[in-house]
Formats: structure tokens, C-alpha cells, sequence
């Protein structure tokens, strides 16, 4: 099966007040398609500048990615947003959903910038992603009348709208209490089990415990990469 | 990203903030308005200015003596006379009438009224030439004007003055001085323009101005009409030609009389309006300068409150341009609407004036409306630029993390 992502030798350095800071110092692996990945750390330990190089937002100081077998490291400004529209669905800790928009027009967003999509079939497939996360009846809610996790919903679909090789969370869980925490976690599952590829970025170990594979970074190295037999998320909603 | 989507999207952001919208707006509002409100001024007074100059006729020339400054006072170079009417009357070929004028100033008396006139003396095509017509009665004929005739025609001012409510003039003798004079005939209203009162006034044989009233020998000038315009310029050219000659003037001497084409002082006159209407075009568009600021001012705190949605839109696919094309939309729109409101409140209050002030007709001027348009969307490009493109350039990186 074809990698998802592969990074090899990959270098972030920022200089910071004449030093050099080795965010991230020669890192090295792949996500295969399909996994269900966490990638865990403590703050420093390099994985918002991991998530930001995954997300084509940042580019490496040196080494090589390769998403969906692309070269993103040559890539200029234009071609990866290019790359972020058709690839990539982002979920933020903080939803990140537009003031004042509905549901619908929210989850929209990312096919406004894909200009072979006709605005019917933005709708559609708006709407198709809604339900995917299981708020077909919310559609037209602006985000103020949602909960906490019903915009972690409505962030979800707005990252499967545009159908991307790879789902990026960024500590999704995080501004959720322990049961819509489980609820997210168990929507993922289900992605993962109708075949997405998810990075899951968080620091804590008890969301990790529901993923297949945990990555953990400290100082910006990989120090340790092991399969998971992941928690089932129902089962742990059933014991609370 | 579609235009539509984009205009939406505009207009949502700009509905979000109503208050902030409308104040930032205001100062739109204010410059277009003034603008146009100056600019079609412009229009309804050159229309005046048109109609007054043409009510006097556009296609005459008149011909009087040129004044000169010697030593400290002014002293007339040539009177026109007798022998400057023969020679015109000899030489000018494409002139339709020639005609002097001599106009002077008399107490008129009828019964106990009295009435200080202006009376204008010319030939028998002096109402004509001067676009004026009896409304009731007949004007003097040649042989009046040959013959010393003392009768006139009088405006509806003098009339008044002069006889009673329900009296008729015509027929009645009245006295220019100490000259008796029968009225002929009532000249047709003529409406007032810039306060001056076209009906105040008796029209005599120029001849019967001379030898009777004021025993002068000289006209005031000599007027040309000619058939059309076309002929203007000849004529003028024959004029100063036959002047010379008359007057015995060698070909570099100095010309004695000055020759007025009308048309050509309605020239400078409309140029002189229009530079006074520019001017204060460019006073009132200096408001429109400080309203686009305000919405350069209001753009960047849009964009500095929006950081966040920008870095959204920006990871999740949106390029610079789009991001760019959103704001510059937003800033257009609103000068643009800004603009709208503006031209609807000047044409108001403008309809307005025009409608409590008698004199100043309603003129739309289409060009000022356009032009309004334009200034709009390059005010709105000019000062959405920078906002827009600092909200393109930001890095999303930054922008999903600030707070």
C-alpha cells in the first residue's frame, strides 16, 4: 500500500536572538494509508512545528516530504494552498468556525477556494459531510447556537469535505470535556474504520490510547514510534 | 472563489458591524454629496449663462469705440458715427442686419406716475436681433425710424409703472424728458435672470434717441447679425478691415473700435465658470480624501479583528490573491455604497434648492454621477490596498494563533 506521508532527514531550524533553535532535528518516518497516527509531546518537544510542516503551512530547513507522493518541499506559496485545499482537512482545538455563518456555509468554506466545484455541488457535498458527523439536523446553526462538540462536528466535516489524503488534528480534544472528548474520539474511530489517514496531534496519553500507532517527539526527535492496539471509544462512552 | 461569493461574503462582513459600517460610510457620503451637488450647480449655471447669452442673440457682433488709458484718465479712441454705419452697410456682404444702438437713461412721465427707464434706441430689427417680440400693439417700422418717429414700445415694468391697473398704453403719450412719446405696442414678458429686470425698458427709433432726447451724434455701437454662425468669423474680419479703412488706420497701426463677437464671450465666460466649478469640485473632493482614510483606518482593524479567520482560510486552501480580492471587495463595496447614498442625498438636497430657489433650474448631470462612480472604486481600491494585502500576506501559521 502506497505511504501517505514520507519524511526523510527532516530539518526545522528558526533562529531566535542570533541562536539557532532545532525545532526539529532529523526525523524520519512514514504514514501508511490508513493508519490512524498520534503524535504526542510535551510543548517543545517539536510537534506544532511537526504539525505545521505535515500541514504544508511551514517548510523544512532541509530533508524531503512527500505527501500522496507530491514533493511539498520545492512547493511555492500558491501551490500549497493549492495543496492544503485538495489534500489536507485541518481540525483545530479551537474549531476555528466563522462568526455568524451557519453550519452549512462553514463546512462549505474549503470548496469556495476550488474553482472546479460548482456552488450545487459545494452544497451537496456540505451536506453529505454534515451527516457523515452526524448533524444533518443542525445544518443551519450558526456556531454560537452549538455546543462545544457539536463545532468540533461541524470542524470535522469541514476537514472531510473536501475528501483529503489526510486528516490533521491539532489537540481536537482539547477544549472538550471527558465525554464529548469520547464522542470525538469515537467519530474519528469511525473515520479511521471507513479508511482515512489521521494525524492526531495531543499531549495526552489517554486520547493517544485511542489511535493504532503513537508517535512521541521530545526535543525535536522521534524517541519512540510504536503500533497501539487502540481503546474503543464506545466502550469507554458505555463506561462512564 | 466566485465574484458572487465574494460580493456576499463582503457584504455579510460589512452588515456584521451596521454601526461601524455607517459611520466609516459618512465621510463618503459627505464627499460624493458635495460633489455632486457642486458639479451640477456648475451645469444648472452654465445652462442660465446659455440661455441669457442666447436670448441676446449668439449670432451678432457689436462694434463700439475702444477705450484707452491716458495718463489717468480714460479717453474713447473713436465714437462710431454716421459714417461707420455707411461704411459697414457698404462693406459688410454677409451680414443680415446692421443696426446701430444708443441707450441712455430718461424720467418717463404719464399723469402723476413717473418711472426712471432705460430706453434703448435702434432701427426697425432691434427687437429681432435681440430675440425680444410686441405682444400687443406693432413695433415701429423704417419709416420711423427715418422720419424721427416719436413713438415707442414699452416693456411690461414701464406699463405698470406708468398706467393704472386695467389702463391700456397703447395709444397713450408719454414723455421721455420733456419729449412726448406714443406708446406703439407692449413688449412680451421676459423672464428675470440673475435680478435683472428684461421688462424694464422703452425701445425708440435710434434716430429719434439722438436728435430729440439727447442731441448726441454718436451711437453706443453697431450691431451685426448675421444668417448663421458660419459667418461670424468673415464678417468679423471684414468689420475690422472696413474699420481701418474708414478710419484711415495704416495695416500696424492699433485698432480704434473693438469688435465683440458674442459667441465668443460666451466662450470665456463658460471657461471661467467651469475653472470656478472645478475649483470647488476639487474643495469639496478633498472631503472624499479624508472618508477614503476612514475606510483605510476601518480596514485594518477588520483585518487585525479577522486574524484568525485569515489564517483559517488560509490553511484551509485560500491563496494570497483570494484573501486580497476579499478585502479590496469589502473596501469597494463599501465606498462604493458610500458613493450611492452620497450621489441620492447631494441630488436631494440639490433637487431641493432647485425647487426653493427659483431662478436655478434642475439639471441632472449625468457626468458628475459617473464620475462619482469611478472616484468611488479608485477610493475604494486605493485605501482597501494596503489593508488587503496585509491581510494576504499573513502567515498562517501566526494568524491561527493569535488571540
Amino acid at each position: 500500500m502506497m505511504n501517505t506521508i514520507e519524511i526523510i532527514h527532516l530539518r526545522r531550524h528558526f533562529t531566535v536572538g542570533g541562536e539557532t533553535v532545532r525545532a526539529l532535528d532529523d526525523v524520519s518516518f512514514s504514514i501508511a494509508q490508513g493508519e490512524f497516527v498520534s503524535i504526542m509531546g510535551t510543548s517543545g518537544s517539536g510537534k506544532s512545528t511537526l504539525l505545521n510542516l505535515l500541514g504544508c503551512l511551514d517548510t523544512p530547513t532541509s530533508g524531503s516530504y512527500r505527501l500522496d507522493g507530491e514533493d511539498v518541499q520545492q512547493m511555492n506559496d500558491n501551490q500549497l494552498a493549492s495543496i492544503r485545499n485538495r489534500k489536507i482537512g485541518f481540525v483545530f482545538q479551537s474549531y476555528n468556525l466563522l462568526p455568524r455563518t451557519t453550519a452549512l456555509e462553514n463546512v462549505e468554506l474549503p470548496l469556495f477556494y476550488n474553482r472546479h466545484i460548482s456552488p450545487r455541488e459545494r452544497t451537496q457535498r456540505a451536506k453529505e459531510a454534515l451527516r457523515l458527523v452526524g448533524l444533518e439536523s443542525r445544518m443551519q446553526h450558526t456556531s454560537a447556537q452549538l455546543s462545544g462538540g457539536q463545532q468540533q462536528r461541524v470542524a470535522i466535516a469541514r476537514a472531510l469535505v473536501n475528501d483529503p489524503v489526510l486528516i490533521l488534528a491539532d489537540e481536537a480534544t482539547g477544549n472538550l470535556d471527558t465525554r464529548t472528548s469520547y464522542e470525538i474520539m469515537e467519530l474519528f474511530q469511525k473515520l479511521h474504520a471507513q479508511g482515512k489517514t489521521i494525524a492526531f496531534v495531543t499531549h495526552e496519553p489517554d486520547i493517544a490510547a485511542f489511535t493504532t500507532r503513537m508517535i512521541r517527539l521530545r526535543d525535536g526527535r522521534i524517541v519512540e514510534d510504536t503500533p497501539n492496539t487502540p481503546v474503543s471509544a464506545t466502550q469507554m462512552l458505555q463506561s462512564l | 472563489m466566485i465574484i458572487i461569493d465574494t460580493l456576499r461574503l463582503a457584504l455579510r462582513a460589512l452588515l456584521r458591524n451596521r454601526m461601524r459600517t455607517f459611520l466609516t460610510m459618512l465621510g463618503i457620503i459627505i464627499g460624493i454629496s458635495s460633489v455632486i451637488i457642486m458639479m451640477s450647480l456648475g451645469s444648472s449655471l452654465t445652462a442660465v449663462m446659455n440661455d441669457t447669452f442666447s436670448s441676446m442673440g449668439t449670432n451678432s457682433i457689436s462694434v463700439s469705440g475702444k477705450w484707452e488709458r491716458e495718463g489717468g484718465n480714460w479717453r474713447m479712441l473713436h465714437e462710431m458715427d454716421m459714417g461707420d454705419l455707411a461704411a459697414l452697410r457698404e462693406g459688410c456682404n454677409r451680414a443680415s442686419v446692421i443696426t446701430p444702438v444708443v441707450v441712455t437713461t430718461m424720467p418717463l412721465v404719464f399723469g402723476n406716475n413717473s418711472h426712471s427707464g432705460r430706453i434703448e434706441g435702434g432701427g426697425e430689427e432691434h427687437l429681432k436681433i435681440n430675440n425680444m417680440a410686441v405682444e400687443r400693439g406693432c413695433m415701429f417700422d423704417s419709416c420711423d425710424v427715418l422720419s424721427y418717429a416719436k413713438v415707442c414700445v414699452i416693456g411690461r415694468t414701464v406699463a405698470e409703472k406708468l398706467f393704472a391697473d386695467g389702463e391700456d398704453p397703447i395709444g397713450q403719450t408719454i414723455r421721455c424728458g420733456e419729449v412726448p412719446v406714443m406708446v406703439t405696442g407692449v413688449l412680451e414678458h421676459r423672464e428675470k435672470k440673475f435680478g435683472y429686470d428684461f421688462d424694464d425698458l422703452v425701445v425708440m427709433p435710434y434716430t429719434t434717441v439722438m436728435k430729440r432726447l439727447t442731441g448726441n451724434e454718436y451711437f453706443d455701437d453697431i450691431t451685426i447679425t448675421c444668417p448663421s454662425t458660419a459667418d461670424i468669423e468673415y464678417t468679423a474680419a471684414e468689420i475690422e478691415q472696413l474699420m481701418r479703412y474708414t478710419h484711415g488706420l495704416a495695416p500696424d497701426d492699433p485698432i480704434d473700435v473693438s469688435i465683440n463677437v458674442q459667441s465668443e464671450t460666451m466662450e470665456q465666460l463658460g471657461d471661467i465658470l467651469s475653472i470656478v466649478i472645478l475649483v470647488l469640485s476639487i474643495i469639496a473632493g478633498i472631503s472624499l480624501l479624508v472618508g477614503g482614510i476612514g475606510i483605510m483606518n476601518i480596514m485594518y482593524v477588520t483585518v487585525t479583528e479577522r486574524t484568525r479567520e485569515i489564517g483559517l482560510r488560509k490553511a484551509i486552501g485560500a491563496r494570497q490573491r483570494n484573501i486580497m480580492l476579499q478585502f479590496l471587495t469589502e473596501s469597494v463595496v463599501l465606498s462604493l455604497t458610500g458613493g450611492l447614498l452620497g450621489i441620492v442625498v447631494g441630488l436631494g438636497i440639490y433637487a431641493l434648492a432647485a425647487a426653493i430657489i427659483e431662478q436655478l433650474p434642475f439639471t441632472l448631470n449625468v457626468g458628475a454621477i459617473l464620475i462619482s462612480f469611478a472616484v468611488c472604486t479608485a477610493v475604494g481600491l486605493f485605501f482597501g490596498w494596503y489593508p488587503a494585502r496585509r491581510a494576504a500576506n499573513l502567515d498562517p501559521i501566526q494568524a491561527l494563533r493569535y488571540e
